[in-house]
């Protein structure tokens, strides 16, 4: 008895992970139940084994770090650009030579310096009450400060990263003392406190406690498939200005990858004409290559001008923003 | 030096690696990150941490205690079952607890539409972001630490203290207050301390519900200001608290000895009737409904909403109990010989075995970052080559060092009730320290290493953010599953792991209390 347990416990905490040549190995802030699916094609078509971790990027990054040249990830894949642009501050990703990547993603999509892509695109943007709100009187993210909209607005924390990448491109247009204008704007507007997750925000709308808020539209897409009669509305949001502010998710080959060929061939296949549909599609988000199908969902809500600003500012400009929003009285 | 201290210093030494690592962030400060947390928040969430600090440490002492009581020195109808299902709640993760309760209290929930549709107004102290349902719902995730301790320490008493203060004219309710209450203060002061520190680590369940805490300042330095060394300064300032609280706690109570009387026997107990009985059963009944009963029905509700991958949670399954089961023996072979040698010792010793129960107070994404760091300086990063290939050792590491304190809490009060006289005569009658370790001290210690075993497995069942971090591949726990979905607000589907993790730790814990009978 005695010796099974210490076989057991000596076998557990002494077993050696197997590697095998080609492997790929991902440490992934996406979720599991959404690139599963694509790297087990991915093996089914190459035969290349994919191997994977899912945690919050920061501390992904972190271990990263700590782990130095004995790594064994090969990629980073997060739900942000923000994120990424850290993981390059921290000197963790490599620069990929690549055509096809260069050619699929567009340029404000990925970094100029070629250490990370844009893999899908997460467009936030103003929803509205289909009961008790008019389009016509939406415009743009800055409209929402207007008097008007006092006792209205619902918005998610702004500890969320999506929030501080909007506050970011914000500031990069408008200039700092114009965007905390617009932000001490919504804040006065709050009709409740600042919700923790962008369904809870929809739900508030649909429960009729407040009629307009700024949410990731995939989250609406979820709730929309539930229930086609939802009642809460996309509003393509500053269509007469610089466009809809999206975010994307995203990844960089790693500086100590073993296998760096290996995970650029991955990349580029994400990004692939086989891949794109099911990378954005499983989560309703949108591809980065034109002309990818997209879901009926999203088809319904039509076409919309995104924002061309180069995403590395979320990044660049991402503790301005946050310290901004402290300021200004967003949670 | 005596080799008994190794039970104090080894663990002490082991706290240190994480603790020395954030330390050593002071070397230099980022003036501007700390004047701007200053300025905007650092007041106001210092203030949220007090409230909830104050509240979950008042009402787990309440709740904890009167359950506790009644259940080890009262009958009642229903006595039986109450006595194991309120230890229940222990199987729920806050964080779980937290997000059954975020859509249970959300605007459009029918209770809150309910009560507007009644009084008008909407009823915003209902909400899952206030500050009074925020203790609330902590303090039903975290009573059973007291409730447990309580229970053990009321029914070691016997009955002739009680007997005693009755006979020298004190009424029941006096002698409650006067004699059961103040002897069991050690065990009470044990389980207030847990919950409070779990509430001070905690980052979770704050998070889902909305209400910002020191913890948050963590998180926001680190993940939105790209500052680690601030928040890891941050969180040596959290450690200091609580060494604070520790410290205090004990300065009160010090000189005060607490020792069974001779021959304690099972209480005898007191019969309630009438409106007293109805009023017992009511009041648990409400407990049992709001901390375990509707939680576990929310989540049922949603789990049949989706079609459940069982395929993926088998072995998540595994890995949530072989890390349970492997985490529990280590923690308490640790801690054990701490709580025997940490008894008498003094001065130095005395504050190394503080410092070594210390961990707890991390938050488990502090413990995981600042251990990697404290490692990688070891070695030079090749040390960490190693740890990586010894796969657990991390993780079984980071284990030891959070959850020491709630190993020791369960063994203390054993420990703490072993008279010396007891030792001093196995010792005069030439029983060396071998033999009076396994003949004396082990079949006293032996309840508290069996809650101390399923108290620690059922906490590295619920631990999250260090699992997350330091896990080797393939090692995804069912903690590690829910994370996944619940920071997408995907509660329908996280429902499943959730079942299953309460699953697991329900055996444990009606094992648990079925024992202390």
């Amino acid at each position: 008895m005695q010796r099974t347990i210490f076989n057991l416990v000596a076998g557990l905490v002494l077993s050696f992970p197997v590697y095998s040549a080609d492997e790929i190995v991902v440490y992934s802030e996406r979720k599991e139940h959404l690139i599963k699916p694509l790297f087990e094609a991915y093996t089914a078509e190459t035969g290349v084994p994919i191997r994977y971790i899912t945690d919050n990027a920061a501390l992904l990054i972190e271990r990263i770090a700590a782990e130095g040249e004995s790594t064994p990830a090969d990629l980073l894949m997060t739900v942000d650009a923000g994120n990424l642009w850290q993981a390059k501050e921290r000197g963790i990703l490599a620069p990929v030579e690549s055509e096809l990547l260069e050619e699929r993603v567009p340029a404000h999509l990925r970094d100029p310096d070629r250490q990370w892509f844009g893999l899908s695109q997460r467009a936030r943007t103003i929803v509205y009450s289909s009961e008790r709100v008019d389009p016509a009187e939406l415009s743009d993210y800055a409209g929402l400060a207007d008097p008007e909209w006092r006792g209205r607005v619902c918005l998610r924390t702004a500890q969320k990263v999506y929030n501080q990448s909007l506050v970011a491109t914000l500031i990069e247009r408008l200039g700092e003392p114009e965007t905390e204008a617009i932000v001490e704007g919504w804040v006065a507007n709050l009709a409740a406190p600042v919700f923790t997750s962008d369904t809870r925000l929809l739900e508030a709308i649909a429960a009729g406690q407040c009629d307009v808020g700024i949410v990731n539209t995939y989250y609406l897409g979820r709730l929309v498939k539930d229930d086609p009669d939802f009642p809460v509305r996309v509003f393509w949001a500053n269509q007469d200005g610089a466009g809809v502010h999206v975010n994307i998710s995203g990844a960089g080959v790693l500086r100590h990858a073993d296998n760096a060929a290996g995970a650029t061939r991955l990349l580029e296949w994400l990004a692939g004409p086989e891949a794109q549909a099911d990378f954005a599609g499983l989560n309703l988000e949108y591809p980065v290559l034109e002309a990818t199908q997209v879901d009926p969902v999203l088809e319904a809500w039509g076409d919309f001008e995104a924002d061309p600003v180069n995403l590395e500012v979320a990044g660049r400009r991402q503790a301005q923003a946050v310290k901004l929003m402290d300021r200004a009285g967003y949670r | 030096m005596r080799w008994s201290r190794l039970a104090i210093w080894v663990p002490a030494a082991l706290t240190a690696v994480p603790v020395l690592w954030l330390m050593s962030t002071w070397t230099s400060a980022d003036a501007e990150t700390w004047r701007h947390l200053w300025e905007t928040q650092l007041v106001r969430l210092m203030l949220h941490t007090a409230i909830l600090v104050i509240g979950v440490g008042f009402g787990t002492l309440v709740v904890g205690a009167a359950c506790a009581w009644l259940s080890a020195r009262c009958d009642y109808p229903g006595r039986g079952f109450f006595d194991w299902a309120l230890a229940l709640p222990l199987a729920i993760p806050p964080y779980v607890l937290a997000f059954v309760y975020s859509g249970a209290l959300e605007y459009g929930a029918p209770l809150r539409a309910a009560l507007r549709g009644f009084g008008g107004a909407d009823p915003v102290w209902l909400s899952p972001h206030h500050p009074w349902m925020v203790v609330l719902i902590l303090t039903l995730a975290l009573y059973p630490y007291v409730y447990l301790l309580a229970r053990s320490a009321f029914l070691r008493q016997g009955n002739a203290y009680w007997e005693m203060a009755r006979s020298l004219g004190l009424s029941g309710r006096q002698a409650f207050w006067r004699v059961g209450l103040p002897l069991a203060r050690p065990a009470l002061a044990a389980g207030v301390l847990l919950a409070v520190i779990e509430a001070l680590a905690d980052f979770g369940a704050v998070s889902i519900l909305g209400f910002d805490t020191f913890t948050t300042a963590i998180y926001k330095a680190w993940f939105s200001l790209f500052s680690l060394q601030t928040a890891a300064q941050l969180a040596s300032l959290l450690l200091l608290i609580v060494l604070l609280l520790v410290v205090l706690e004990r300065r009160q109570r010090r000189r005060a000895a607490y020792h069974s009387p001779r021959g304690a026997v099972t209480p005898h107990r007191h019969r309630l009737t009438g409106a007293a009985a109805l009023l017992a059963t009511l009041a648990q009944t409400l407990v049992l409904l709001a901390a375990i009963a509707y939680p576990v029905a929310q989540l049922v509700a949603w789990a049949v909403e989706i079609p459940p991958d069982l395929g993926a949670l088998w072995p998540a399954a595994r890995s949530s109990l072989i890390l349970g089961a492997l985490g529990a023996v280590l923690v308490m072979t640790v801690a054990i010989p701490l709580a025997l040698v940490a008894r008498r010792a003094g001065g130095w010793d005395r504050l190394a075995a503080d410092f070594a129960l210390l961990g707890y107070g991390l938050p488990g994404t502090v413990l995981a970052v600042a251990l990697l760091g404290g490692l990688a300086v070891f070695g030079d990063g090749q040390l960490w080559a190693l740890v990586a290939r010894f796969g657990l050792f991390a993780l079984l590491l980071a284990y030891l060092i959070r959850f020491l304190r709630v190993g020791w809490s369960a063994a203390d009060p054993n420990v703490a009730q072993l008279r010396p006289s007891l030792l001093e005569s196995a010792a005069a009658l030439g029983c060396g320290p071998l033999g009076r370790t396994f003949r004396v001290v082990l079949p006293a210690v032996r309840p508290g290493l069996l809650a101390g075993l399923l108290l620690v497995a059922v906490e590295i069942l619920k631990e999250m953010p260090a699992t997350l971090m330091l896990r080797p591949f393939g090692w995804d726990t069912l903690a590690v599953k829910l994370y996944e979905l619940t920071t997408e607000a995907e509660w329908e589907r996280a429902a499943i792991p959730a079942l299953f993790l309460v699953g697991l730790s329900v055996p444990l814990t009606v094992w648990l209390i079925r024992r202390g009978r």
